[in-house]
């Protein structure tokens, strides 16, 4: 297939033609994803995030926006005190390397556009669902017939078929649809309270990388198959896989029996309250028990008079409260040296801002810097992985409404110029 | 509609049945592939088992004198009463895979992972970084012997920097993270995170561990991946660092509320269905929660109108969506007052037919038996060997040309040794018997 080609080109030109350098392994690769083609036709979170992977990973990414702009435009909070279409934190954090074209789908030309860009993708990412696509002539079985080279990949709420997929929903009923907002609360202990989202974003965000991840899976087939395939994420059976284990035992177990004692993470874990905000200790294994212990200074009351460890299930409440003493008394940063330095897993609950400043993610150079014409400069994470013989894609930050609209549809704008389907209201 | 899979017990040189087997002469994205498999805990085998979903043959490396300890326990359960073969947490996140039982510490059980590296594509692990170098099996040995594997090491905090030799867990990552801290109720302390931060670390870890191979099925290259479980849960949440940056200051813990809708939260109920719903032998909750959220006036006028709501349409204290969010205290409980004597699932059917974006707050088997769940194909009843039948839930993502398969449940510990041995590297019975001999196969 000519994709293949112009991807094997690309690699070519990007490094001596040599074949013997090509796995020369002090020779960095061209980026991941370099030459492919990705168009992305969703809002707000999870299929955003997908094609934001993509395009992170070198896809060249052509996100498809309506007049008024993805949703997430619109999002609260914005980067100065009044809205503004280009600063919405939400849009920017998963709009980064993409291109954005306005199109009036409304109009039979600005579907024909859709539709030349889509024959000349390697992917399309969607978050619309089966009805909302019929009328775009986008129905992923016609797609597939279409272009079967094609990688349809849709992230919608509740999946492609079902019974579930035109119910309205938001990011909080689909947290709790799926489990998922059972399962943050379910882990603080059965009787604890209503059942509880997570913070931020992060049960949208399950959507992005389950759907991310089976588009690799998909490309992977169609370099050893030669064909395309739909992918079917619904973001609801991501959020629930992330619980599979617990919902598993509670529905073919009736558990989980009762939480042990978790004071002061003198059993196998829990949150303590320092001097200047809370940790997280986890000891699950029993040297990982005497190392908080050893850290602690080896106090009597973890001793039995032959000078053994006393089992910590029958320690009592005294000893979770002796922790948290010892704990109070310390700085997180004092804990979770003492802690680590013994082999003990514990980590300080960190704000963002002091995530940003910690001299880990620095050497790791986990969080980058980009430039934006509008919104200010912020520090944007990478993948969570370094590929050690690849090159890094040149990221950017999110595109200007519409910035990419003439230059990405100009091939396809025929018999019109780019300034007479303005004029129309075709592009924007 | 539900599906069974699996054996109960060993059937001489593949325990699991023959799904295994049948498994790698079909067509999934990474069928054929070979991988070695040393991760354990949760975060790792979650991620290892999504390779084996799409087709895989993943060896999981195991030994008694290091038993993974989600054959033993778990954080929330503690100790687990079975035996290390009955773990239901183990099996959640060691579908379709091999065991071979080796003692890394032996000469003979590293020459069998070489020998293995050898024929292998990929291998991947989640142990602190340079373990495996130790025991001369990092990326630099294996890749001696097999230059073109894809490896990845997913640590608590990566290879690299000053706390690379950092220990971790799920709530250790979520804490380094800053999804921790902004996880709670607005006036609560930040919340401990739980097991699914480690199967979203392992979804990172397998994304990347894809990433790896589609590149050398383009490029033609192998490399070494270093990945972080804790910058796997800080990529989820970019925008909270984009917050410190352009707004000069971090962000609130929001529990189920929003930052501009109202209501927007769950409400406790009667019960989760009608009394009649578990006549039939359904085992679900019995306390029914409900998610409502109003993103706009339609939405609060259906709200109030379909529920029996209508004389807080006419209060001026909720009349304009920012005078609902400014009430929103005061609001919360005349909503509850209303569902408490509602069953969740039926009145979240009402109201999402009013047009009201609404849900029953569901868990374990009222899971299982929503009609959507159904609908998309159901559970996969799988038996694990030494245990009862276990319904699993399928993989989050379906591929219409190449499916993932659940071919088997979770192996035994050291179910496949003379398996892989024998077959897969061609061992004579001498030579097994000569490692067995020198405890490697411990």
């Amino acid at each position: 297939m000519s994709r293949r080609r112009c991807v094997l080109d690309l690699w070519c030109m990007s490094t001596p033609t040599d074949t013997s350098t090509h796995t020369d392994p002090d020779i960095l690769g061209p980026p991941l994803l370099e030459g492919l083609r990705v168009v992305e036709l969703a809002e707000e979170i999870a299929g955003p995030f997908a094609a934001k992977l993509l395009a992170d990973a070198g896809a060249d990414t052509i996100k498809i926006e309506p007049p008024g702009g993805d949703a997430a435009r619109r999002a609260a909070p914005f980067a100065e005190p009044s809205p503004h279409r280009e600063t919405s934190t939400t849009w920017l954090a998963y709009n980064t390397s993409k291109r954005s074209v306005v199109l009036d789908l409304e109009s039979g030309a600005g579907r024909r556009i859709l539709q030349r860009l889509v024959a000349d993708a390697d992917v399309l990412v969607t978050d619309r669902t089966p009805s909302q696509l019929a009328p775009l002539d986008l129905l992923p079985e016609h797609l597939r017939e279409r272009y079967p080279n094609l990688i349809i990949a849709a992230v919608t709420p509740f999946g492609l078929f079902g019974s579930a997929a035109n119910w309205p929903s938001t990011a909080l009923t689909r947290a709790h649809a799926s489990g998922s907002a059972a399962g943050v609360r379910r882990n603080l202990g059965a009787d604890s309270g209503a059942p509880l989202m997570a913070g931020a974003h992060v049960h949208e965000a399950d959507g992005g990388t389950a759907l991310a991840l089976a588009i690799w899976a998909a490309l992977i087939a169609r370099e050893r198959f030669g064909h395309g395939q739909i992918v079917d994420v619904a973001s609801t059976d991501a959020m629930m896989n992330m619980d599979r284990v617990d919902i598993s035992i509670a529905h073919n177990d009736g558990g989980p029996p009762a939480r042990p004692p978790t004071r002061g993470g003198s059993a196998f874990g829990g949150r303590l309250e320092c001097a200047d905000g809370h940790l997280i200790a986890v000891t699950p294994q029993a040297h990982q028990w005497g190392g908080l212990i050893k850290a602690m200074g080896d106090p009597d009351w973890a001793f039995d008079d032959n000078g053994n460890l006393i089992d910590r299930l029958s320690l009592g409440e005294e000893a979770g409260m002796a922790i948290e003493q010892w704990a109070a008394a310390r700085t997180r940063d004092e804990v979770f040296r003492a802690l680590q330095s013994h082999s003990a897993p514990a980590g300080p609950v960190l704000r963002p801002s002091e995530v940003l400043d910690s001299e880990q993610e620095q050497v790791r150079e986990f969080f980058e810097t980009l430039a934006h014409p509008v919104a200010p400069s912020g520090r944007y994470p990478q993948f969570a992985a370094h590929w050690t013989s690849t090159s890094r894609a040149k990221r950017s930050a999110a595109p200007l409404l519409g910035s990419a609209s003439s230059e990405a549809a100009s091939p396809h704008l025929a018999p019109w110029t780019p300034v007479q389907a303005r004029r129309a209201g075709v592009i924007g | 509609m539900t599906t069974n899979i699996g054996t109960n017990g060993a059937n001489g040189t593949n325990g699991h049945g023959a799904g295994l087997l049948a498994a790698a002469q079909r067509s999934g994205p990474l069928s054929g592939k070979r991988i070695i498999d040393f991760t354990w805990a949760w975060a790792g085998p979650y991620g290892a088992m999504q390779l084996a979903l799409l087709g895989a043959e993943l060896i999981k490396v195991e030994s008694a004198t290091r038993i993974d300890h989600s054959r033993q326990r778990s954080l929330a359960m503690g100790s687990f009463a079975g035996g290390v073969n009955q773990a239901p947490m183990f099996n959640e996140v060691n579908i379709n895979k091999y065991s071979i039982q080796l003692n890394l510490k032996t000469e003979g059980a590293k020459q069998v992972i070489r020998d293995l590296a050898r024929t292998a594509d990929g291998a991947i692990d989640n142990f602190r970084p340079g373990t495996l170098q130790k025991l001369g099996l990092g990326y630099e040995d294996l890749s001696q012997v097999n230059r073109d594997i894809v490896m990845i090491s997913a640590s608590a905090l990566g290879a690299t920097g000053p706390e690379r030799n950092y220990t971790g867990y799920a709530p250790t990552f979520a804490a380094l993270s800053g999804l921790s801290y902004l996880s709670g109720e607005p006036e609560e302390p930040p919340v401990m995170m739980g097991g699914s931060i480690d199967l979203r670390a392992g979804t990172a870890a397998a994304l990347a561990m894809l990433a790896g191979f589609h590149y050398r099925e383009r490029t033609g290259r192998g490399q070494f991946i270093d990945a972080s479980s804790s910058e796997a849960i800080g990529m989820h949440i970019a925008e909270e660092f984009l917050h410190v940056d352009m707004l000069g200051r971090d962000g609130d813990r929001l529990g189920n509320g929003h930052r501009a809708y109202a209501p927007h939260d769950v409400f406790r109920c009667a019960s989760m269905r009608a009394p009649d719903a578990y006549s039939d032998g359904h085992k679900g909750a019995r306390t029914g929660w409900i998610a409502i959220a109003c993103r706009s006036d339609a939405d609060w006028e259906a709200l109030c109108s379909s529920s029996g709501l209508d004389h807080l349409r006419s209060d001026a204290r909720f009349r304009t969506g920012l005078k609902r969010w400014k009430h929103r205290a005061e609001l919360k409980p005349m909503i509850e007052a209303w569902t408490a004597e509602q069953s969740a699932v039926e009145t979240a059917d009402m109201l999402r037919t009013a047009g009201v974006p609404a849900a029953a707050s569901v868990w374990g088997s009222d899971i299982h038996h929503s009609e959507n769940f159904q609908a998309r194909g159901g559970a996969v009843s799988v038996r694990p060997p030494e245990t009862h039948l276990r319904q699993v839930l399928p993989p989050p993502w379906k591929l219409s040309e190449t499916p993932a398969e659940i071919v088997s449940p979770a192996p035994r510990m050291g179910e496949d040794t003379t398996y892989v041995l024998s077959r897969m590297l061609g061992y004579d019975e001498a030579r097994i018997d000569a490692l067995a001999r020198e405890g490697a196969l411990e």
